[in-house]
């Protein structure tokens, strides 16, 4: 097989700067692959740009220069396939947690299937909060009822903006854990943006460091064991010194 | 996440339990309230002793014999006509504008201006050019309620559509959501509770205004009834007419407040916290 078809996206020397400051680049030719059904974590210092990458990623936003690739093809704007979760989840407050899900095939026209509905519900654990409003929920609820609404609009690709930066320790282990059950499950790849040494360790296959000065990606971890924390203490600690050296070396100044 | 699922549940009934209790303090406020406007005015009746002031008691009974031989009801249907008829037609300007200042930038800069400088104007100062262009009819009645509400309502409107989460929009970007969509799932609903205090705001105005232009040249409505029983020196009747024009502004705006509850439930649910 060719590497381009492992990869289901394929940032390729991407350069953006914001229309009201163009003559300050955010991101600087950066490339980044990312292969089907792994989780990469993008690790950086809140402000650097990770964001504006995961827009770009999901077609919210178009590059100045270079390209991105799905599947092979140029990405020219949304599609059914990208998923976005922003930071604050974007569940929409009047709509019931139901209604927040079964969204994406309303917006297409297509009828939802009830009994799929309530088996996605039961899969979430959050056939009791169906009816709820968001405002009603915990935030590892949101964070599933987001997570659910990707589902249920097919998505393949889920790219994810500090996904645990609202949740306590306990509920941030929690809902870790299930995610990387969730991505498995339901065959997803993943991109997810973090500031934080130890969610990139936990939740990436790999870990690609961003280097905020030169707006682009530097090392690229692999992390292949990563997730089944931390059954050997030391061997997590070494992980976590190299990423910080790594770090360091990119002159980021993450958590 | 069981555990989870049951504390939220849990802190679901002390909320209903909650809201049950505020119900009935707002019923025993309600009580309260009124029975305390009735005592006050008897006390002020009986120590001042005046026709000009009769008691509670005298203005209710004239206010019942005016329910019971219909004289009141076409000067109320009038007044209630007027005020709906001026708020709905200021609602139906002001939401659309409001909401396309409110998400546009350039809208704003070119509106915001006209608006900064007619906002703040009393629109009754308008009166007499309404009176000469519209004349004294139900047309420069219904116009100058319009004109009152419709300021009120544009700002308010205009920065509750400014207010919008805008990662909400992004949201429905990335879902490919038309134009209509996106004001049916986002601005719409996220105006709604904007335009509901936005109405319950302008009620004291447009009733202040339609008491203002019944008053002149006027052969209906409360304002109209009111003056009308001054004139007459008949102040049992006068009273009467107040307390009906107080009861009708409570009663739409308790009107207002239920569609609030209706329409807006989610405005109002908490979070458990975690």
């Amino acid at each position: 097989m060719d590497e381009t078809e492992k990869n289901i996206i394929e940032v390729q020397d991407l350069d953006f700067a914001y229309a009201d400051q163009p003559d300050v680049p955010v991101l600087k030719g950066l490339n980044l692959s990312v292969r089907e059904g792994e989780c990469l974590a993008v690790l950086g210092e809140s402000g650097s740009g990770k964001s504006t990458l995961l827009k770009l990623m999901c077609g919210l936003l178009t590059p100045a220069a270079g390209r991105i690739l799905y599947k092979g093809r140029p990405l020219t704007g949304p599609g059914d396939e990208i998923s976005m979760i922003f930071q604050n989840y974007g569940l929409f407050p009047w709509k019931s947690v139901r209604a927040n899900i079964v969204l994406p095939l309303q917006l297409r026209g297509e009828k939802e299937d009830p009994d799929q509905v309530d088996r996605l519900l039961k899969y979430l654990g959050l056939t009791d909060c169906a009816r709820r409003y968001p405002a009603e929920l915990s935030g590892g609820q949101k964070q599933r009822a987001a997570l659910g609404r990707a589902v249920l609009g097919r998505s393949r690709l889920i790219l994810m903006d500090e996904p645990f930066s609202a949740l306590d320790i306990r509920n941030r282990e929690k809902l870790q854990r299930f995610m990387k059950d969730f991505f498995r499950d339901m065959k997803m790849t993943a991109v997810i943006v973090t500031h934080s040494i130890e969610e990139a360790l936990v939740m990436g296959d790999r870990i690609a460091i961003f280097n905020p000065a030169e707006g682009r990606l530097g090392h690229i971890i692999e992390n292949t064991d990563g997730g089944s924390l931390p059954a050997d203490s030391m061997d997590y600690y070494r992980r976590i010194r190299d990423i910080r050296a790594a770090l360091n070396e990119e002159g980021a100044d993450a958590v | 996440m069981q555990s989870d699922n049951r504390r939220v549940s849990k802190a679901g009934e002390r909320k209903a339990a909650r809201r049950a209790g505020r119900g009935r303090s707002r019923a025993a406020g309600l009580l309260i309230s009124v029975a305390g406007i009735l005592i006050i005015w008897e006390i002020g009746a009986l120590l001042l002793n005046r026709y000009f002031l009769p008691d509670p008691i005298t203005s209710l009974k004239a206010m019942a014999g005016l329910f019971a031989d219909g004289s009141i009801w076409a000067h109320l249907l009038a007044s209630f006509r007027r005020v709906t008829a001026g708020t709905a037609l200021g609602l139906a300007c002001a939401a659309p504008l409001g909401i396309v200042m409110g998400r546009s930038g350039k809208a704003d800069g070119v509106l915001g201006a006209f608006f900064r400088f007619l906002y703040p104007v009393p629109k009754v100062v308008f009166m007499p050019i309404v009176v000469v262009m519209l004349g004294i009819g139900d047309g420069a009645k219904i116009f100058l309620i319009f004109l009152a509400v419709f300021f009120q309502l544009t700002i308010i409107i205009r920065d509750s559509a400014a207010a919008l989460d805008p990662e909400l929009s992004d949201v429905l970007k990335t879902m490919r959501a038309s134009r209509l969509q996106r004001l049916r799932h986002l601005i719409l609903p996220g105006c709604l509770p904007g335009i509901l205090t936005a109405l319950k705001a302008s009620l004291g105005t447009s009733v202040a205004l339609l008491m203002i232009t019944e008053l002149f040249a006027s052969t209906s409505g409360l304002g109209y009834f009111i003056m009308n029983s001054m004139d007459s020196r008949d102040y049992p009747q006068m009273y009467a007419g107040i307390i009906v024009l107080a009861l009708m502004s409570a009663a739409m705006y308790a009107f207002l407040e239920m569609l609030e509850a209706l329409l807006c439930r989610w405005h109002y649910a908490q979070g458990t916290g975690e």
